[in-house]
């Protein structure tokens, strides 16, 4: 079984599949819904995906199409699929460098869907502010840019920080006001 | 700790706080030199002295003691000034001290403080009660027979001097301990009591009968203390009532104005009945001081004429002296409001709140509560008088009184209105204080 | 023993409920960040256990010491040697230099002047403006006035320094000495550190974090 590491394309799509079967097209429309004001999702890159998750058994056609082409194809997600999307969805993000697409797309895909977003939130506070202090115990390296770099790593995590921080809060704000 | 971190720690350093702990050891000056005063007078013995060359009030055996106990009688009322001076709030001193309570000052080291505070101040006061004296002394003796109630100074005077400074010093610490117990956050205004109005309305208009009918001196006297009692929460309402109408004008400094009037209808209804009740009793003793000198009663000489003039003049310094511990009072209520506010009158400045504002502010809000007392008081004052049932030819006509009565209650709107232009002077610094910026950053 | 208990602490402004029982235990040594959004209650939580603010209900003990059982004169006296306070700014007396502004704790103790102003001028060394011992605050920047409060707060040699948004007012450089001498000084002691912040760099060098939300404890993360 192939899992797709890094920016979690795969996951992000049987998230997109788990309120029901769809053909390429309405997952590539659901993505753009889910992420406005980003670079829309490609349709060969939702073919692939597609094709992979559905070789790995994370998703099933359901049925082929009259014209048999891949645009006519109905995929479902699997259980087994819906059981990795869980896992996918809960554990946080290992923060390093180009880390923040991914954690974005876990929390849009957990409210999304219903998971518990503010538990999976707290997760990755805690993670962020672990590795921020795992970065400033100790002074860096004092060549040139090894400063520059551990700023720019700092300066990042914080500014992840600043948004997890009120992302949280909207979540909460809004879990309260419908109870 | 030690007395050289008290002394290092109280000492006054803003120039609102030094205001403030001049205008106590003014008063307190004035209160030590009527203090040795006193004992000059007590030091001229027993037995009747010559006419020739006192005054009758000092010359005459009975008549001498009585001198010499409205002296001290004078001198607790300066006192009282000094402690109502005292009490003038300080948006920087109040500062100051959280700071200190911060850094771990106690409640008792901040009593200390003030303490030591307040007796250098009545140190100050003590060692100024010498040139008041003595300017007092030249003054006394510069006027005519009659009226010269210090009979001079004496070396005598030199170890009396020093005692009332002890005296001076020890009492500025009484009071100062007293003072810093009840330094508390301003309590929110209590509700009034509405029912009670109809009550007092009954019983002024009670009050007002009995006076006019009675020709008894002890109910005369019983109503004029009365009065002013029943008076008391009806000037809180109304001062209340005054202050909820301007509120809705729409001059800006006239709302702010009446909107502190509201939050401090209180106390300054309090002291309205306190300077209300000062204009009574000086308007009946110049009502009675205009009968003499207008109209004769056909049997006084011009020696008793003198006397009864003095005696007037005597009490009318005195309730003076009331007026303005009443009147330091007022402002003790306004500067305290500077103090608890100064959070929210330093965020004004965003707006362009400056200190010639709000001065206007408070001057309006001074006017209010001191004016119309002073001018209804003596307006009541001298016109209870007129009632009285005279001889014919005796005394003045009624329309001689009741234009000497308006006049003297124009005189005491004007004197409310310049004591409030004063208290403006006066409180510039405390203004200054409140609208800092600083204030914005305390814990 | 802990060195600072705070349990079921409830503060209200007029109707306004700031603390909703709030409770926190912080061993010696350790360092605790107390975090939240403006208005959750941080800042009060912390004033609360300074002694600046009486909570309506719930108990304060240093040490072990239950606070409310002292008289008020004992509990000045505990308070000034046992918990030294950091606050973002307005903490100094503006007319006392330096060296005597952090010579003030020992002078409220009683100590001889002479002797406190060495202490003084010991800790302002360590903070690294001895220079400007002799200048009053309104003469320096903010930075160096930061340094003398801080070193206010540890020449008694406290349990528990508390710091209200100690780095707010300063810039990064500033703000990092600051933290390094507050760091250094209770580490080298055992005293515990207790931050309120809204900085996540600062907070992640504590070794835990509390989180507040509308007055009550949002969720704890342990970061050691």
């Amino acid at each position: 079984m192939c899992i797709v590491v890094g920016m979690a394309t795969a996951e992000l799509v049987l998230g997109l599949l788990a309120d029901g079967p769809a053909h390429g097209y309405d997952v590539k429309r659901g993505h753009d819904t889910w992420f406005p004001d980003s670079r829309p999702l490609a349709f060969g890159q939702v073919y692939t995906t597609l094709a992979r998750l559905a070789r790995d058994g994370l998703a099933e056609v359901v049925d082929k199409g009259s014209e048999g082409g891949p645009e006519r194809t109905v995929y479902a997600i699997t259980g087994k699929g819906r059981q990795h999307l869980t896992d996918w969805l809960t554990d946080p993000v290992q923060p390093a460098w180009g880390s923040a697409d991914e954690m974005l797309r876990k929390l849009v895909a957990a409210v999304r869907t219903g998971s518990d977003a503010t538990g999976f939130l707290a997760k990755q506070r805690a993670s962020h502010l672990r590795r921020i202090r795992e970065l400033t115990a100790n002074p860096a390296d004092d060549d040139p840019t090894s400063p520059l770099v551990r700023d720019y790593l700092v300066a990042h995590l914080d500014a992840d920080l600043r948004w997890l921080d009120n992302a949280l809060e909207r979540l909460t704000e809004q879990k309260e006001s419908r109870r | 700790m030690r007395l050289s971190t008290a002394i290092l720690l109280s000492r006054s350093r803003t120039p609102a706080d030094r205001s403030r702990i001049r205008l106590t050891t003014v008063a307190v000056g004035l209160a030590g030199a009527l203090l040795i005063g006193a004992f000059r007078i007590a030091r001229l013995g027993p037995g009747d002295l010559s006419i020739a060359k006192y005054s009758n009030y000092l010359a005459e055996q009975g008549l001498r003691p009585g001198v010499a106990v409205a002296f001290v009688v004078l001198a607790l009322l300066a006192a009282g000034l000094g402690g109502q001076a005292l009490r003038i709030g300080v948006a920087a001193r109040e500062r100051r001290l959280s700071m200190l309570r911060l850094a771990g000052a106690s409640p008792q080291h901040v009593r200390q403080l003030a303490t030591i505070d307040a007796a250098l101040a009545g140190l100050a006061g003590g060692l100024l009660a010498a040139p008041i004296y003595l300017a007092m002394s030249l003054a006394l003796s510069a006027m005519p027979r009659m009226a010269r109630l210090l009979p001079g100074v004496e070396l005598w005077d030199l170890p009396v001097w020093l005692g009332v400074t002890l005296v001076t010093t020890a009492a500025g610490a009484a009071i100062g301990w007293l003072l810093a117990a009840e330094r508390q956050p301003a309590e929110s205004t209590p509700p009034f009591d509405f029912s009670v109005r109809p009550a007092v309305i009954a019983g002024s208009a009670l009050a007002g009968i009995v006076v006019i009918l009675s020709l008894r001196y002890f109910t005369y006297l019983g109503a004029l203390i009365a009065v002013p009692i029943i008076f008391l929460p009806v000037a809180s309402q109304t001062l209340a009532r005054v202050g909820r109408r301007l509120t809705r004008s729409k001059d800006p400094a006239t709302m702010l104005a009446g909107a502190r009037l509201v939050a401090d209808a209180r106390s300054a209804g309090r002291t309205s009945a306190l300077l209300a009740f000062c204009g009574l009793a000086i308007g009946v003793l110049a009502n009675g001081t205009l009968n003499q000198l207008v109209a004769g009663s056909g049997i006084s000489t011009p020696s008793d004429e003198s006397f009864y003039l003095t005696g007037f003049s005597f009490g009318v310094f005195g309730l003076l002296l009331i007026a303005a511990t009443a009147f330091t009072a007022l402002l003790v209520g306004v500067s305290d409001q500077l103090v608890d506010q100064r959070r929210q009158l330093a965020c004004l400045t965003a707006l362009g709140v400056d200190a010639r504002f709000l001065r206007r502010v408070i001057q309006r809000q001074l006017v209010l509560a001191a004016s119309p007392a002073l001018a209804i008081g003596l307006l009541v004052g001298s016109l209870v008088t007129t009632a009285r049932i005279q001889a014919p030819g005796y005394g003045m006509s009624v329309g001689t009184h009741v234009l000497a009565a308006v006049a003297l209650a124009t005189a005491g709107a004007v004197l409310g209105l310049l004591g409030a232009v004063l208290a403006g002077f006066l409180l510039r610094n405390h203004l200054r204080d409140a609208l800092d910026p600083e204030n914005l950053r305390a814990a | 023993m802990s060195a600072l208990d705070l349990r079921q602490i409830k503060y209200a402004y007029r109707r306004n409920l700031a603390l909703g029982g709030v409770s926190l235990s912080v061993q010696p040594g350790e360092v605790v960040a107390i975090t939240g959004a403006s208005g959750c209650g941080k800042t009060t939580l912390l004033h609360c256990a300074a002694g600046i603010l009486q909570p309506q209900s719930g108990t304060v003990s240093v040490g072990g010491q239950d606070l409310s059982l002292l008289s008020e004169k004992d509990r000045s006296k505990y308070r000034r040697s046992l918990i030294g306070v950091v606050l973002q700014f307005g903490q100094l007396v503006p007319d006392l230099s330096l060296a005597d502004n952090v010579a003030l704790p020992l002078l409220l103790d009683g100590h001889e002047r002479n002797a406190a102003r060495a202490a003084a001028l010991e800790w302002l060394d360590k903070v690294g403006v001895a220079d400007e011992a002799d200048a009053v605050p309104a003469e320096l920047s903010a930075g160096q006035t930061q340094r003398a409060a801080a070193a206010r707060a540890l020449v008694t040699g406290p349990a528990v320094v508390l710091a209200d948004e100690p780095t707010g007012s300063l810039d990064s450089r500033a703000g990092q000495e600051l933290l390094d001498v507050l760091l250094k000084a209770t580490r080298d002691r055992g005293a515990a550190l207790v931050m309120v912040t809204h900085d996540n760099v600062l907070a992640a060098v504590a070794d835990r974090e509390i989180r507040l939300r509308d007055g009550v404890i949002q969720h704890e993360v342990t970061l050691s």
